[in-house]
């Protein structure tokens, strides 16, 4: 059935055969598998390119089954054809073929007959096929092995990273990470400073912005691999423009691997360099790079110790509890739990607590409930005493309110505070408010006071 | 607790009684819904029976209290009404009134009016919601709703019952007695706000008359009225509005209805507002969208905000590999 498929008129039926090699193929005789060999040849030179593309697509998982001796001579040679075809969507097809077959070459020495193809497909004249060969880029590094990587591969990915399309450098430059990363030991360092590293500084100005967010999402990686020195002399530099760059997305990215670099590079060329940067951020027009920020900041705070962050950081910190964008009030509530624990809760009662008291008064309803979320998150660090001094009046005082969306938060937190509080302050004053509040003229306030009460068994 | 929040089952015209969800359930399904997973049919039919309940005791110029923050257009665009909520803050601790136009045109209108739905049931106090032109019978078969609760639920079951509660959404809203909100504009049979409360509004959307022109109409820079290019509504000029707002002793006139690709727009010397809240709408168009959040003291803040970005969006459009197959 395979043979009539695969001679068939229609080019249909033609294109559907070339799936079918890999199943059959481990199946027959010797002598049809000498047959069906040819058939597929044939169907590589097929004259309608889509049984070629097809012929292409199937070509990788044919070669798998085919034995070691014929994949050398009779596969390699169809997979010649291929590489090099008038049509560029069969060349395109072929770099995936390209990287099943090296991975099924076993010997360094085989690699070596797959190695002038490759390099043509790597310098393909369609950008579409250069395309596909940087997208697949750590694939073919780690099917064609240490040897011909370094040899070839690193000039070949130079290339690429310069190439004249955009989408072509975008792609590569989304593995710069990655493939320096995969290079041997001996020698990566070598040719990632003299090779990798002057075309990774040109991107960084690079005019368009697709391949600027590739390469920001993944730069920052390369400062493991790098370590302390090199990232400061080489890295440093590219990130701080990166930081500052016209694309929001491209700031974001940078941002988002910022504690790639905290590893490195140390708590005071960290103050000294990125700090400037990050408090300008932290005013960003984009609340997605504000939140960044936000969430960065636990991870400063353990860098630069407490006397630092509450000179540089700690204000900002402030300012996001009252950003006009919930999710940034959020972060920043979310990481005072993180921060007391860091610095201890004398420090939060010290530094946080009156600024958070102030919210309480603030006239936006969104603040006023922002002061409880950051007092529930405190209660959690900070224990009965201090919970119930400094605390809890608040609270209370703010179930007085005139906004219902407060009242029925302060229930939410009065069940939250009860929970930390002692027996007695408990009784005597969370028990009160909520039987007052559970006679609210808002059924959500008397709802949420209800379900306190039974959570704290007051009932 | 009240008893007009109390669970009971209930016979609705729907045929057989209705289980009504219970808050653990509506919970759920609210948990469900904000990630963009569908509710059964069942669960559907039964929020929608509950929805008509509520909805059937709103006024159609509803009182609404500040603080709120006041939404325009989302057309199923259901990712950027997360972006919303993330920008604007959650329900219930957030007040909502939405201007209308909750389904067709983009992706998401089942996910999105099944989210605005279970809210309103669960927090009725907190979240208004309004009727836009949208939200009709006729225009859903033409511009989406109706063929996506086809493809989602494999039949119009979940299209009926939710135009169904269209029938019941209010036509306007007043907050603070102070702005009066409405998703297209003003109608020439109308001149004051009792002359609206006196619609029998349960019903499809009429092709003409003063409910029509409520959900049609928009603003020109003109003086009187004038015939609407979209064939419903009219468009009406500063004097109609200053004439309305006098009448009625209202400062302002918000609605939706109309792109503006700066997320909102004054006009007539600030006596009618347009809110956009849909980014980038029908994923294209590049605009920005924006809510407005106004105070007890009536104080405005806008807030303007993005489309979301394509890695929290469920389907992510991946960035395809060239067209090889052309
Ligand atoms: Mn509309």
């Amino acid at each position: 059935m395979l043979k009539r498929l695969a001679t068939g008129d229609w080019f249909t039926s033609r294109t559907s055969a070339c799936g079918l090699f890999s199943v059959a193929y481990a199946r027959v005789s010797p002598a049809l598998k000498g047959e069906l060999r040819n058939l597929f040849r044939s169907l590589c030179r097929d004259d309608t390119p889509m049984v070629r593309r097809a012929a292409a697509s199937k070509l990788g998982e044919f070669a798998k089954v085919v034995e070691q001796d014929f994949l050398k001579d009779e596969l390699m040679s169809m997979f010649n054809d291929l590489a090099c075809d008038e049509q560029d969507s069969v060349r395109l097809l072929a770099v995936e073929a390209c990287i099943s077959i090296a991975s099924l070459l076993n010997d360094e020495s085989t690699k070596e007959l797959i190695k002038p193809v490759m390099i043509n497909l790597i310098e393909d004249k369609s950008w579409r096929v250069r395309y596909m060969v940087a997208e697949k880029f750590t694939d073919i590094q780690s099917a064609v092995g240490k040897d011909i990587a370094m040899a070839e591969l690193v000039p070949a990915f130079t290339n690429l990273l310069k190439d004249n399309e955009a989408e072509v450098r975008a792609a590569a430059a989304a593995k710069v990470k990655d493939f320096c990363q995969a290079l041997p030991a001996a020698g990566r360092e070598k040719a990632i400073l003299t090779h990798i590293l002057p075309c990774v500084k040109e991107l960084v100005s690079d005019p368009n912005q697709h391949v600027k967010t590739a390469l920001a999402s993944v730069v920052m990686g390369l400062a493991p691999t790098l370590g302390n020195d090199l990232t400061v002399e080489h890295l440093l530099p590219m990130y701080l423009t990166l930081l500052k760059d016209d694309t929001a997305e491209v700031r974001l990215n940078i941002i988002s691997s910022l504690d790639k670099v905290n590893e490195v590079i140390g708590a005071s060329q960290l103050s000294q360099s990125l700090l400037p940067a990050i408090v300008e951020l932290a005013e960003d027009g984009k609340w997605r790079v504000r939140l960044a920020i936000v969430e960065y900041m636990p991870l400063l705070a353990a860098q630069l110790g407490q006397q630092f962050f509450d000179d540089k950081l700690l204000p900002l910190c402030m300012t996001w509890l009252t950003d006009h964008v919930y999710a940034i009030r959020e972060a920043a509530t979310g990481i005072l739990k993180h921060l007391t624990e860091k610095f201890g809760a004398d420090w939060a009662q010290k530094t946080v607590l009156p600024k958070v008291v102030a919210l309480a008064k603030d006239t936006n309803y969104l603040h006023r409930m922002t002061c409880l979320f950051c007092f529930n998150t405190l209660a959690e660090v900070f224990g009965a005493e201090k919970t119930s001094k400094d605390i809890l009046p608040t609270v209370l005082l703010m179930s007085d309110d005139n906004v219902p969306n407060v009242r029925f938060n302060v229930a939410k937190s009065l069940q939250k505070v009860g929970a930390v509080v002692d027996a007695k302050t408990l009784n005597a004053e969370v028990k009160p408010c909520l039987a007052k509040m559970c006679a609210d003229s808002e059924f959500d306030v008397r709802y949420y006071a209800e379900e306190a009460r039974q959570a704290l068994r007051l009932g | 607790m009240d008893d007009s929040h109390s669970d009971t089952s209930s016979v609705t015209s729907f045929g057989a009684p209705v289980i009504v969800p219970t808050r653990g359930d509506l919970d759920k399904q609210i948990e469900k819904l904000m990630k963009c997973e569908l509710i059964s049919e069942p669960e559907v039919k039964a929020l929608c029976s509950k929805t008509r309940e509520i909805l059937i005791e709103e006024s159609n110029v509803q009182k609404v209290d500040t603080p709120i923050t006041i939404c325009g257009d989302i057309h199923g665009q259901f990712y950027d009404l997360m972006e919303l909520f993330k920008v604007g803050g959650m329900i219930p601790d957030t007040n909502y009134l939405f201007l209308g136009d909750f389904v067709d045109r983009g992706f998401y209108s089942v996910e999105t009016i099944l989210l605005l739905l279970a809210l309103k049931v669960r927090y009725p106090d907190r979240i208004m919601l309004i009727r836009g032109n949208h939200e009709s019978r006729q225009i859903t078969q033409v511009y989406g709703f109706y063929d996506e609760c086809i493809r989602k639920f494999g039949g119009a079951n979940v299209w009926r019952w939710c135009t169904d509660v269209f029938d019941y959404l209010s036509l306007s809203a007043v907050i603070d007695g102070k702005i009066f909100c409405v998703h297209g504009g003003l109608s020439p049979s109308i001149q004051t706000l009792d002359e609206i409360r006196t619609i029998d509004r349960k019903q499809e959307v009429p092709a003409d008359g003063p409910m029509s022109d409520l959900l049609w109409s928009d603003p020109e820079d003109t003086q009187g009225w004038a015939i609407s290019p979209r064939g419903a509504g009219y468009l009406f000029g500063s004097d109609v509005a200053d004439q309305f707002c006098q009448s009625n002793d209202v400062t302002l006139i918000c609605r939706a209805h109309q792109l503006v690709m700066e997320g909102y727009k004054w006009h007539f010397n600030e006596t009618v507002l347009t809110i956009w809240s849909a980014p980038n709408y029908c994923y294209r168009a590049g605009n920005v969208a924006s809510i407005m959040e106004v105070d007890e003291n009536l104080q405005k803040e806008f807030t303007i905000f993005e489309a979301a970005p394509q890695e929290v969006r469920g389907h992510p459009n991946k960035t395809r590999p060239p067209d090889y197959f052309l």
